[in-house]
């Protein structure tokens, strides 16, 4: 069907996007397989007695993480802190110092968010006090 | 990174986290997809349209089989590297479906400009995904996030986009400026390739867009994008049953195997007791059995045909070696070059070159159609004066005219009537013609005429004969076809010659057809491009 003539250049076009694909591959099998050159979210460690938080109400079962933080960390500092799970892993819910691109984001009530409800008042009563005296 | 709230899959993308659906709605579609292009890719390898698209299925292969890895997988590296090349995967489609078309169309390769442009506009793709495309992942919703920049979120749409208008122009283009059996060829492939574009760019991203501002609750129908495929598949497939578009030839009994066995091996998916699977697989190997002989026994007929034409083909060119021979010899006694015979010797000679000259046409007209029929004929196109050769061939079948009492006319419009084509096979279109005419009209008229529209020229050639029966209207050009009127007049008749004339008008892009009527007569139309001949 198609003219001879044109065979190679019909390799040409090929060759070019077959070599425009191993590069790609390549550079972005470095990227993200050995350099894990790209940014981590996730749901950080949050206490509510003292922290505002951002709540999840469809997960009433596990207090812990009912209440979260909004971490965001450069994949090899989580990678280099953690390893590949963060579950149980206490550096990935704060920035430690040597972290490229760290920051962990609190609830705001003024932003629209639902916020875990303000650390409860320290409450002094004075006539218990004065009776264990 | 693992997306530590999901369970992790088993090779790279089977889970029980996500609906069973999506495994029952990509999986198949993609073994089918695969097939298909395959399939068509080894019934002619060489064949660059179907390379294309079976480039065109492992694309679409990849594109269901990384949405399945970023649907089903927990490992951040592993999406974020398959998702990576969702922008590759649009882009190139949309280039590759541009030049499928093209190619379809055209029956030849595209130009090194063409090929140009479509690699610039793949450049910005390719040099930017790996470093641009995506940013980060969010493990707790196993999701990347900006993964699409304002500039790849409009660019590769914008190239879906430009793949369906450029798609769409081509196929009007040419559908304009071809022969009725072409025309349905491009009206089902232009239904096929243009639904897959359409649901391939246009509804799985606008879907995606209205379930991320809400529109819509969530991005299911996205989905549905994938069926474009299928459809694109099944038109592909009635062009290879009905006109043989890809060269496919035992397509048809294959695939008629291929879904018995999936219509048997899919009862796996819900037998459960052990009778029942074992009668289930007795029947699957029964029908595979069975099948493969099938198709074994269909292409050898096909093999054993194709070995009839060419042994043919051997035959027909020896005999017009003896042909030309015994013809040359009988010339050369004619014009008395072996000595002076007897008037008796003298008309018997002549009797036997008029014989010799007639079986050298037969099997001329023969080869002739062979070559068409394999598309190995070569035309030589050259600018010629068309109303010389048309003038020409009127006066010299005047005698003949004459001899049968007709009123035998011409018509010849002013303007400028020189075209490029192939000078000796358009003559033989236009000698044709009037010697049909000439032939199947027993009394009446003929007129010849000649005119000039913008970018093409309209020979006709009116008779007064009995016109061609409805029946043979549907057949006219075929090969082998003796209409039922014609062969009272001329029992002899080969059936090839309006079926050559046809093969050499379309060679050089133009058109043939005509109008009928019981009683009346008949006029042959045939219109030729002044561009001229579409093969080399």
């Amino acid at each position: 069907m198609e003219n001879k003539d044109t065979k190679h250049n019909t390799h040409f076009f090929l060759y070019v996007i077959l070599l425009s694909l191993i590069i790609v591959s390549t550079i972005s099998c470095y990227r993200f397989f050995i350099k894990h050159d790209y940014m981590v979210s996730y749901n950080g460690f949050c206490d509510p007695a003292v922290e505002k938080c951002f709540v999840n109400y469809e997960d009433d079962t596990d207090e812990t993480s009912k209440y979260y933080s909004k971490m965001e960390k450069y994949a090899p500092d989580l990678y280099k802190e953690c390893g590949s799970d963060i579950t149980n892993c206490k550096d990935a819910s704060v920035c430690v110092p040597g972290d490229l691109n760290c920051s962990k984001a609190y609830c705001d009530n003024s932003a629209g968010d639902i916020c875990s409800a303000p650390p409860p008042p320290i409450f002094i009563d004075n006539n218990a006090t004065s009776t264990k005296k | 990174m693992i997306c530590y709230l999901f369970p992790e899959p088993t090779y790279l993308l089977f889970t029980s986290g996500v609906p069973a659906l999506l495994y029952y709605s990509y999986i198949p579609v993609t073994i089918v997809a695969l097939f298909v292009g395959l399939y068509i890719f080894l019934a002619d390898k060489h064949s660059l349209l179907n390379r294309l698209f079976l480039a065109i299925s492992i694309l679409f292969s990849f594109w269901t089989i990384s949405i399945l890895i970023e649907w089903t997988n927990i490992h951040s590296d592993i999406v974020l590297f398959v998702w990576n090349f969702q922008g590759i995967i649009f882009g190139l489609t949309a280039i590759l479906c541009i030049y499928f078309i093209y190619v379809f169309l055209e029956k030849k390769d595209a130009s090194n400009k063409l090929k140009i442009i479509f690699l610039t506009l793949l450049a910005p793709i390719f040099i930017l995904t790996p470093f641009y495309y995506l940013r980060g992942f969010d493990i707790t919703a196993c999701d990347a996030f900006e993964f699409q920049s304002t500039f790849f979120q409009i660019y590769y749409i914008a190239l879906g986009i430009l793949a369906i208008f450029w798609v769409f122009i081509l196929l009007i283009r040419k559908y304009r400026i071809s022969e009725t059996d072409f025309k349905k060829q491009i009206s089902l492939m232009g239904t096929g390739i243009l639904s897959f574009l359409f649901l391939f760019f246009i509804w799985t991203n606008l879907t995606y867009y209205l379930s991320e501002i809400g529109a819509l609750p969530d991005s299911q129908l996205e989905m549905y994008g994938m069926f474009g495929i299928l459809i694109f598949i099944v038109y592909i497939g009635i062009l290879m049953v009905r006109f043989k578009t890809f060269n496919t030839k035992t397509f048809g009994a294959q695939m008629l195997v291929f879904a018995l066995i999936a219509l048997i091996g899919s009862q796996f998916f819900y037998t459960t007791d052990m009778p029942s699977m074992v009668v289930t697989s007795i029947t699957l190997i029964v029908t595979g059995v069975i099948g493969i002989n099938l198709m074994r026994s269909v292409k050898h007929e096909i093999m054993a045909k194709e070995a009839l034409a060419e042994t043919t083909s051997l035959i027909t060119h020896q005999i017009r070696g003896v042909f030309t021979v015994t013809k040359g010899g009988l010339s050369t006694a004619i014009d008395g070059s072996y000595g002076q015979v007897s008037s008796e010797l003298m008309e018997a000679l002549k009797h036997m070159f008029k014989s010799q000259e007639d079986g050298v046409k037969e099997v001329e007209t023969f080869l002739q159609a062979q070559k068409i029929e394999s598309g190995t004929i070569q035309y030589d196109s050259k600018p010629f004066d068309l109303r010389a050769i048309v003038e020409e061939k009127f006066s010299d079948e005047k005698p003949r005219a004459n001899a049968k009492g007709f009123k035998y006319e011409i018509q010849i419009d002013n303007g400028d009537y020189t075209i490029n084509g192939d000078q000796i096979y358009l003559t033989q279109v236009i000698s044709n013609l009037i010697d049909n005419a000439i032939r199947y009209t027993q009394s009446g008229s003929i007129k010849v005429q000649l005119s000039r529209k913008a970018n093409s020229v309209l020979y006709s050639v009116k008779d007064s004969g009995v016109g061609i029966t409805e029946e043979d209207q549907k057949n006219m050009f075929e090969k082998y076809h003796h209409g039922a009127n014609s062969k009272k007049i001329n029992p002899e008749t080969t059936g090839l010659g309006l079926y050559i004339v046809k093969g050499i008008v379309v060679g050089h892009g133009g058109k043939i057809w005509f109008e009928t009527e019981a009683g009346k007569g008949t006029t042959f139309f045939v219109e030729l491009p002044v561009s001229g001949s579409k093969k080399k």
